[in-house]
């Protein structure tokens, strides 16, 4: 069974007890079941001093297994007030190799009560908060005000949590991953701005702030603006941008457009920054990691429902290296990326088509897909894969192709269960450039996933999880 | 224990009865194209309730997406394979969703694809100069860095109590401002010293 520290038995079996009791209470509740069970094969690598070289060893799979429950109930005799809960199981099926987090069989990603007003909201749990910032979890109270239709001002606080992780920065479970984790724990606090003035036009600012329980320090402290504006029926702009208050530094910002060339022909264009998102829970930041810049342009063609086409670049440039090592080694100071798909459609049947290319900085890498499906209006959905890609330098399946060849279906069976499968198998086919002990992993392994989703309860016109 | 626990979960999942759902089918709108959920918030924000939406969908509809949780989805099952692309052009946040200890080390070690602070070079392309001119990669790309790298393995080399004493503040950071911010951060390097990998 699984085994609780003290610290995170408290919480969790608070939250347990909320999620188990809201429901009994409740008039009306719907369950929605996600059932997700995925085969991975992965062909682990092992340095051999001999060769000098990392040698490829012997095929090994996971098997992990997840069950997601998500709860809305509502109906406790006072109008407005609802529980919610998302809860994560996890295990593993006759697993060689342990898939990251599945020793962690219980999750709950969010567990809070809610009461709704027309005019304002609150919320008391375990909740996240998706802005411009990212993406945050926290266990505490949030309060959100409507002083005017389209517009909300929304402050929350309470014990912070890790980023990609749902435990607090302080837990056992991180510290056993890194010995660098802080001793103390955090308080997430925060405020924002949403308003949409017309309706092709939207605005939000957010501030939030991080700081260890103590006090005796700041993990972040950030604000970001972010919006959209209509102009007539076809252009929409778009925009965002974050600022560090604690390093004095800007992140990650973007400007776009979006243009409705015809009916059947759209156009986007992009201008953005890319800094890492680093607090000061870790050491990453004061290295000085450098932002990038780039720009992106994409077209797509749509002239009839028969036939879909689209096409992309993109330009990244870095800052410029200080110039040659005393080994001649240089860094390219940009990398591109063109990537374009097709789908054509003849009755039942659909073709599929994608490629990518990147070039310079970080590796050459190219791949593309192909599904050729048959697509019944019954929302039935079978079809063929095959995929290829090569990656060169960092991160490189070695010297060669990986081709790809497997099957997928997606449909609902019994008039309740919407069920998705593919399969893939892997193999590579080794170009000889490089002598065999150089020649790096081997990438022959199969790789599938079967999900079952259901809702069940009171259902006001819910289909399906992919709705 | 733990697969049976699991088991019993699912069956209980599976065996429970429940009403079925509204089935009915109504034509997709014309607008609700390939990009509507990315777009659907302008239309959308038009008045809640008075908005056209109401017209076929429900609050609850958009409660579940909007009003819970962001729900995680995973990646296709090709995106194991794939995901470096991603993950090196920072095409999306991958940290929004992965603490990088547990997701990506945690598996490049299992893989055999991490070290931890071993010199030796043989997996950066055999790159013999490796460490003498990793700073430069490193500055553009720390987070990839750290997706087999743990703080300890930078440490050995750039920290007062490491092997060369290398110092890795960039000129024009300000220090000051991240210590009068954060003085612990400091203190992990300048006191006590980089602690021994786990």
């Amino acid at each position: 069974m699984m085994r609780l520290a003290p610290t995170r038995a408290a919480p969790a079996l608070v939250l347990l007890a909320l999620a188990a009791a809201a429901p009994l209470a409740a008039q009306s509740v719907r369950v929605h079941s996600t059932t997700t069970a995925r085969y991975v094969q992965l062909r682990p690598i092992l340095y051999s001093a001999d060769s000098g070289a990392y040698l490829p060893q012997a095929v090994q799979a996971a098997a992990p297994v997840t069950q997601d429950f998500e709860v809305n109930a509502w109906g406790f005799g006072t109008a407005g007030l609802r529980a919610y809960g998302l809860l994560r199981f996890r295990g593993s099926l006759g697993s060689d190799i342990v898939w990251p987090r599945y020793g962690d069989h219980f999750d709950a990603l969010a567990v809070y009560l809610e009461y709704e007003h027309s005019s304002y909201r609150l919320r008391l749990g375990r909740q996240q908060k998706a802005s411009a910032l990212g993406w945050y979890g926290f266990d505490g109270l949030s309060a959100s005000w409507r002083p005017f239709p389209r517009v909300r001002v929304e402050a929350y606080g309470g014990r912070g949590l890790a980023r990609g992780y749902l435990e607090p920065v302080n837990s056992k479970a991180l510290a056993a991953l890194d010995p660098f984790t802080p001793a103390k724990g955090t308080y997430l606090l925060g405020a924002s701005l949403f308003a949409a003035p017309s309706a092709t036009t939207t605005f939000s600012a957010i501030y939030q702030r991080e700081v260890l329980t103590d006090e005796s320090g700041l993990v972040s402290e950030r604000v970001a603006l972010d919006g959209s504006f209509g102009i007539g029926s076809r252009l929409m702009l778009t925009g965002s941008t974050d600022f560090d208050l604690a390093t004095n530094e800007w992140g990650k910002a973007r400007a776009g457009a979006s243009l409705q060339l015809a009916r059947w022909a759209s156009a986007q264009g992009e201008v953005f920054q890319y800094r890492p998102t680093l607090d000061m829970t870790t050491i990453w930041g004061v290295f000085g990691p450098q932002s990038h810049w780039g720009y992106t342009g994409s077209l797509r063609f749509v002239p009839g429902r028969a036939f879909s086409l689209w096409g992309s670049y993109t330009l990244r440039r870095y800052e410029p290296d200080e110039g040659p090592t005393p080994f001649g080694y240089n860094l390219p100071d940009s990398s591109q990326e063109v990537a374009g798909g097709a789908r054509i459609r003849v009755g039942p049947a659909q073709l599929d088509g994608s490629y990518r290319l990147q070039l310079e900085y970080g590796g050459k890498q190219s791949g593309g897909d192909a599904t050729l499906s048959y697509v019944p209006d019954q929302g039935w959905r079978l079809g063929l894969r095959g995929t290829a890609f090569q990656r060169d330098g960092e991160f490189r399946v070695a010297d060669g192709t990986v081709y790809g060849a497997g099957f997928e279906a997606r449909g609902r069976l019994f008039g309740r269960f919407d069920v998705r499968a593919d399969v893939m198998r892997f193999m590579q086919r080794k170009q000889e450039r490089l002598p065999a002990t150089l020649a790096g992993l081997d990438w022959n392994q199969t790789r599938a996933t079967i999900a079952v989703d259901w809702t069940f309860g009171t259902n006001p016109d819910r289909q399906g999880g992919s709705r | 224990m733990r697969a049976r626990t699991l088991f019993i979960v699912l069956a209980l999942t599976g065996l429970s009865s429940a009403p079925s759902v509204l089935s009915a089918q109504m034509p997709r709108p014309r607008n609700h194209t390939e990009n509507w959920a990315r777009e659907h918030r302008v239309a959308a924000a038009d008045g809640g309730e008075n908005a056209m939406c109401t017209t076929c969908h429900t609050r609850s509809f958009c409660v579940s997406c909007h009003d819970g949780a962001s729900k995680p989805t995973f990646h296709s099952t090709n995106y194991v394979s794939r995901h470096a692309e991603d993950a090196l052009t920072r095409e999306t946040d991958c940290a929004s969703c992965h603490q990088a200890q547990a997701f990506c080390v945690q598996c490049h070690r299992t893989q055999g694809a991490a070290r931890t602070g071993d010199p030796r070079a043989a997996y950066h392309d055999a790159q013999s100069d490796w460490p003498m001119v990793h700073g430069r990669v490193a500055r553009r790309s720390i987070e990839t860095c750290t997706s087999c790298h743990q703080q300890v393995d930078c440490l050995k080399c750039h920290s007062p109590n490491g092997y060369a004493r290398v110092n890795p503040h960039p000129a024009g950071l300000d220090l000051g401002r991240m210590q009068s911010a954060n003085a612990a951060l400091c203190r992990r390097c300048h006191v006590s010293g980089p602690p021994s990998a786990p």
